[in-house]
């Protein structure tokens, strides 16, 4: 869904590839979390050309500052990684419904992959490139690029 | 791109790594340093406007580069990252001028909002400094033609100083061209009241009828050509000044209306019914005698004792000689430097010739008698040949040549209203009745010829 959704957006093919294994040493033990930058450094290993690899895992990731981030990828960078952990979690005592869950995800990897093509965060509180935090600004979040969004992404693939 | 800069100061590799990554997709410029050391080398290279510093470091910690940074660079903006252990340091820092600190580790928006909050104070206080050095510019502009050195202007430089805070009513008196609306503005850009609008208007301009819509606005409908709403001067001028420039043309029935204005700091637009609250602070200014309009019935005691609450008089240019070199050289350097003409100085017998005559005219026709001159001028140096037009009204002992024989007519009237007063026995109405004109245009020759009653 994730892949149907990314290939939808900015008209790229997509692939799904086989599973990877969590780099060691990647998690934080203190925190049960992972750390976000060290899988992304383990996912752009052997990408050649203007191949982007993004991972997707159902364990909570982080950042060494941070206390959680749903995605993350570097403006421009080849690899990026998505948690679902956070994306399905109860609230108010309700489970999401897996539709929901998925929904989030492909805003998230829409999100994720249009860092990797070179967008930073958008202004626009409509556009998926909005940085969003907690699951009820995402839910608010429309799967697309604003104009300004897409204007710019045109000006990037064409250099 | 956003122009907001960040410093990143951490010695963890990652830690610089992911931060720096973050931060340049929310869209700010990201620059990192290691230590504490380099972090200075950079700020030196290039200031950014906000450095994110973390507590532990080895060698310089972060609070040692926190009294580094505000030492040499005290609007760099500096927010301290520590961990939950060391809340203590970080309260430290903020004693020590922090901005703000972090815990780590932090949420997402706990991050973003704080740059933000930081990126627009910062902005604001650009913002600020812009609008400062505007003002300061234009009181540049605005001051640069009051000058004096003579112990009399002196003294109203110092009345401008000390009266300029309070918000009491000045009234300034002086003949024309002294700079009295210049001094109404010394005033006003040297008050709280700065960044405020300073609203000016020639009550001898325009008609009564016309005045009152200029001062009190008026609704749609209020008069023929009243088409829209117009907000008038009084409400243009709240948290401001009103300057009401020759005070001394308006007339009684206005002045009724203006005291109640003054009294309540309410009115009405022409043609409205809602009260309207201004609060402004009033500055008047005349070149008249009001005291004889006051005499004359033309001017209201009660509306002249509420508007000249501190008065400030404005010696006229013949009474301070001293200042008119510095004057002269001034106007000649700017009108110099305006027409892009190599006009240095003028020659002593200009000099002279310029400090001998009586300037009726005041501060502003020697600035135009200046400009004439930069124009005319084809040497470097002003010579007395471009400024015979100027017929020296005081005639220093010994001197006189072909004038020496020539009577003006300003001669003639000072010395037959000298004759008359004195026959008078100094009773100026007497005199004006005798002399069959006004005691208020009698008063003002009095002054004007400085005839002892």
């Amino acid at each position: 869904m994730a892949a149907a959704n990314i290939q939808a957006v900015f008209d790229i093919a997509t692939d799904v590839a086989a599973p990877w294994p969590a780099p060691r040493g990647a998690v934080f033990s203190h925190r049960s979390q992972y750390n976000a930058a060290e899988i992304i450094k383990s996912l752009a290993v052997n990408i050649h050309g203007p191949v982007k690899r993004v991972g997707i895992t159902s364990r909570d990731i982080t950042l060494p500052f941070l206390t959680y981030v749903f995605g993350e990828a570097r403006i421009g960078g080849n690899a990026a990684v998505i948690s679902t952990h956070r994306l399905q979690l109860p609230c108010n005592g309700i489970i999401p419904e897996k539709s929901l869950v998925y929904t989030r995800l492909s805003k998230i990897a829409i999100h994720e992959t249009g860092h990797l093509m070179g967008l930073s965060h958008c202004k626009s509180s409509r556009c998926i490139m909005n940085f969003s935090v907690g699951l009820d600004k995402l839910d608010t979040l429309s799967p697309v690029l604003c104009n300004e969004c897409k204007v710019r992404l045109n000006a990037i693939t064409k250099r | 791109m956003n122009e907001f800069e960040i410093l990143i100061v951490d010695d963890e590799e990652a830690m610089r790594e992911s931060l720096s990554a973050w931060l340049v997709r929310e869209g700010y410029r990201v620059t990192t340093a290691s230590s504490g050391p380099n972090a200075l080398d950079s700020l030196e290279k290039h200031l950014s406007q906000l450095v994110l510093v973390d507590m532990r470091m080895p060698g310089m910690d972060g609070l040692e580069l926190l009294r580094e940074i505000k030492t040499a660079y005290p609007e760099v903006m500096v927010v301290m990252i520590t961990a939950y252990g060391s809340i203590e340091s970080a309260i430290k820092a903020m004693k020590q001028g922090a901005s703000d600190y972090l815990l780590k580790p932090f949420d997402p928006e706990q991050l973003i909002v704080l740059i933000e909050k930081l990126a627009a104070q910062r902005a604001l206080k650009d913002e600020n400094q812009r609008l400062r050095r505007c003002l300061s510019e234009q009181e540049d502009v605005w001051m640069e033609d009051l000058l004096g050195q003579s112990s009399a202007m002196r003294a109203v430089f110092q009345q401008i100083e000390d009266i300029a805070q309070s918000n009491t009513p000045v009234f300034i008196t002086g003949e024309t061209g002294t700079g009295k609306e210049l001094v109404a503005r010394a005033i006003h850009l040297r008050s709280k009241r700065l960044f405020s609008p300073f609203v000016a208007i020639n009550c001898g301009a325009v008609t009564e009828t016309l005045l009152e819509s200029e001062l009190f606005g008026h609704e749609r409908g209020a008069f023929t050509g009243a088409t829209q709403v117009r907000r008038g001067r009084i409400e243009l001028a709240d948290t401001g000044t009103l300057f009401l420039d020759e005070v001394g043309e308006i007339s009684p029935r206005m002045q009724v209306t203006l005291l109640r204005v003054l009294e309540k700091k309410t009115f009405f637009r022409l043609g409205g019914s809602q009260e309207i609250h201004s609060d402004f602070r009033l500055i008047c200014a005349t070149h008249r005698d009001i005291s004889a309009l006051i005499e004359s019935r033309a001017f209201r005691r009660d509306f002249y004792f509420r508007i000249n609450v501190i008065n400030i008089d404005i010696p006229p240019l013949r009474d301070r000689i001293e200042d008119i070199p510095l004057l002269a050289l001034h106007f000649l350097e700017k009108f110099s430097r305006e027409m892009g003409k190599n006009v240095e100085g003028l020659s002593p017998e200009a000099f002279e010739l310029l400090t001998k005559y009586d300037w009726p005219g005041n501060v502003r026709e020697l600035k135009n008698v200046m400009e004439r001159a930069v124009v005319l001028c084809k040497e470097p140096t002003v010579k007395k040949s471009l400024l015979t037009f100027l017929r020296p009204e005081r005639q220093l002992p010994g001197e006189g040549g072909l004038e020496k024989d020539l009577i003006r007519l300003s001669d003639v009237e000072a010395s037959h209203i000298k004759h008359t007063l004195g026959a008078c026995g100094g009773n100026v109405s007497k005199c004006a009745e005798l002399l069959n004109i006004d005691r208020g245009t009698l008063s003002r020759k009095i002054k004007k010829y400085r005839i002892k009653k």
